[in-house]
């Protein structure tokens, strides 16, 4: 379970241009929840995963993880917990150009120092669960969108995280290929993986997996949000 | 003021150490003034990134204090040959009154900062900073012994004079003479071997009990310290004299120089290491009982045992070595 508890994060903190993103956001989310977070842009959405990620260190207020208070972990550790337990999807898949599939796929192997055979059939598994089989050796930079997108969620999945956070994932996507990126989305939450999803996509919002959906606007989440 | 490149690094190397410390210092007093580790306030989170960020630079810095022990006696041997009359660092420190006592406050602060490192890391490892508050007051009172420590160099180096005469080691080291390191020096060989051998031993057992057992570290630790004296007092008696081939020199000092291989390193290394890990054992075994150290306590306790075990097993190696194979008898078969 991950708790944020009265969390603020104020960028540029006493200057001029100081902005608050996230205001004493209380927020549970437990595990093998589908959450959607939904608001306007600005919102605070991606501050939002990106602290519950522990990319990003809140200004005030405490993160836990299973009771584990993460906020006064040192980077160190905390990069540790991120690489065990959260998967990251973007809004761009950031594939590196130039590297073949399979080793964008591999990419989040190589601090773990873990047995490479293992994984390498894990990243072909999971690039073959997506149907990308037949370009696991093609360059990055020939995919298309929706098949980017697909490597990056294979990339995510590689070191079998117990929580997957995608922010804004269909956003670059067509229709077709949103819904498909959606379909393989509910295929991880029948697996029993905790999603938290930003997204202002309706496709999203509405998909059958997701169990909550949250508002957020000025940085807060609002009274009555949605749970299924 | 003497001016070699090994001064001025020292004197540099000196001023960093005080001036980190001054700031750690000044953020310890902040953390204890301020410290809630239930608060989700800005203030406590700001408080919590300044902790881990004292905790990494006063880390380097108990490190680079061990370093300037280390170059603080090879200075003062290299003085020798500017100062008339003195054959080591002995006759260097010697020079005027500030050298002892630089290089006792540098040992002795090297020993804390040892000590405060160790607290440092099972604080670290527990994630809660259950010792937080011990490490800033300690802190706190790292800095005006750190700062009095400059104050000697300081006045050491100041007043160094090469144009008068100095005593050398055999003056200061005789055992015909009347201080305390003359008596040390004149000291029985025979009882002192047994007793340090007999206490080597029983240190090194109690350390491979804590080993096997997972238990004993305080026992280990007291040996530590009580072999300490007694390690001192064999060094000026026998071993080094052993180590010279000259019954009549016990100068703990030319044993740094390049003519005994540097072994005298070796012999100060295992010594201090050996205590320090000793006395960290010791340290621990008393925080044993704090919520968030029960795994941790027993776990560097085994550490600092398998180092101290290394430690003092180097030292008796070379005390070993001396005895056996030097073409000094001091004792008749």
């Amino acid at each position: 379970m991950i708790a944020l508890e009265q969390v603020t994060k104020v960028y540029s903190r006493g200057r001029p241009e100081e902005h608050t993103a996230l205001a004493a956001v209380d927020l549970t989310v437990g595990a093998g929840e589908r959450l959607v977070l939904m608001g306007p842009s600005g919102s605070g959405k991606t501050t939002l995963l990106t602290v519950l990620g522990t990319l990003l260190r809140p200004t005030s207020g405490r993160l836990r993880l299973e009771g584990r208070d993460l906020t006064r972990l040192p980077e160190k550790a905390l990069a540790s917990i991120r690489r065990r337990t959260f998967g990251f999807l973007f809004q761009e898949p950031h594939l590196v150009r130039g590297l073949r599939v399979i080793e964008n796929v591999l990419l989040p192997a190589l601090p773990v120092h873990e047995p490479g055979d293992g994984l390498r059939e894990r990243a072909l598994s999971l690039l073959g669960k997506f149907g990308l089989e037949k370009k696991t050796l093609a360059r990055a930079e020939t995919l298309s969108p929706g098949e980017a997108q697909r490597a990056g969620l294979a990339r995510a999945l590689l070191l079998d995280p117990q929580v997957l956070i995608a922010d804004e994932p269909t956003a670059h996507l067509d229709t077709a290929r949103a819904r498909e990126l959606i379909a393989f989305l509910g295929s991880l939450a029948s697996e029993g993986k905790t999603l938290v999803i930003a997204s202002h996509d309706p496709l999203v919002g509405g998909a059958g997996f997701v169990n909550r959906v949250l508002a957020m606007r000025d940085g807060r989440i609002l009274e009555g949000s949605s749970s299924r | 003021m003497t001016l070699q490149p090994s001064v001025i690094a020292l004197q540099a190397l000196s001023i960093l150490v005080l001036l980190s410390l001054g700031w750690g210092a000044f953020w310890a007093w902040r953390i204890l003034e301020g410290w809630d580790p239930e608060s989700p306030s800005e203030r406590q989170l700001r408080l919590e990134q300044r902790a881990w960020l004292v905790s990494a630079v006063v880390s380097r810095t108990c490190l680079a204090q061990g370093l300037s022990l280390a170059l603080f006696l090879h200075t003062a041997d290299s003085l020798h040959r500017i100062l008339p009359g003195a054959m080591c660092a002995a006759g260097s420190l010697n020079a005027n009154a500030y050298g002892y006592p630089a290089l006792l406050m540098k040992a002795g602060n090297g020993m804390l900062c040892g000590l405060w490192l160790i607290l440092n890391r099972a604080d670290r490892l527990a994630e809660s900073f259950p010792l937080l508050r011990s490490r800033c007051r300690m802190l706190l009172g790292m800095l005006p012994l750190a700062a009095f420590e400059f104050e000697l160099q300081w006045d050491y180096f100041r007043n160094l004079a090469a144009d008068g005469p100095v005593s050398c080691c055999d003056a200061l080291f005789n055992a015909e003479g009347r201080s305390v390191l003359a008596w040390v020096a004149s000291l029985p060989v025979v009882p002192l071997e047994i007793s340090f051998f007999a206490a080597m031993a029983l240190t090194l057992a109690a350390g491979v009990h804590v080993l096997l057992r997972r238990q004993g570290a305080s026992l280990f630790g007291w040996a530590g310290l009580a072999v300490f004296p007694l390690t001192i007092a064999s060094l000026i008696a026998f071993v080094f004299p052993y180590l010279y081939e000259l019954p009549t020199h016990h100068c703990p000092f030319c044993i740094l120089q390049r003519e005994y291989a540097y072994i005298g390193y070796a012999i100060y290394a295992g010594l201090l290491g050996g205590t320090l890990a000793a006395a960290g054992a010791l340290v621990l075994s008393r925080c044993a009982g704090l919520p968030g150290l029960e795994g941790i306590v027993p776990r560097m306790q085994a550490r600092l045992v398998a180092v101290g075990l290394l430690a003092y097993g180097l030292l008796t190696a070379i005390v070993t070595y001396a005895v056996l194979f030097s073409n000094l008898v001091l004792v008749e078969g």
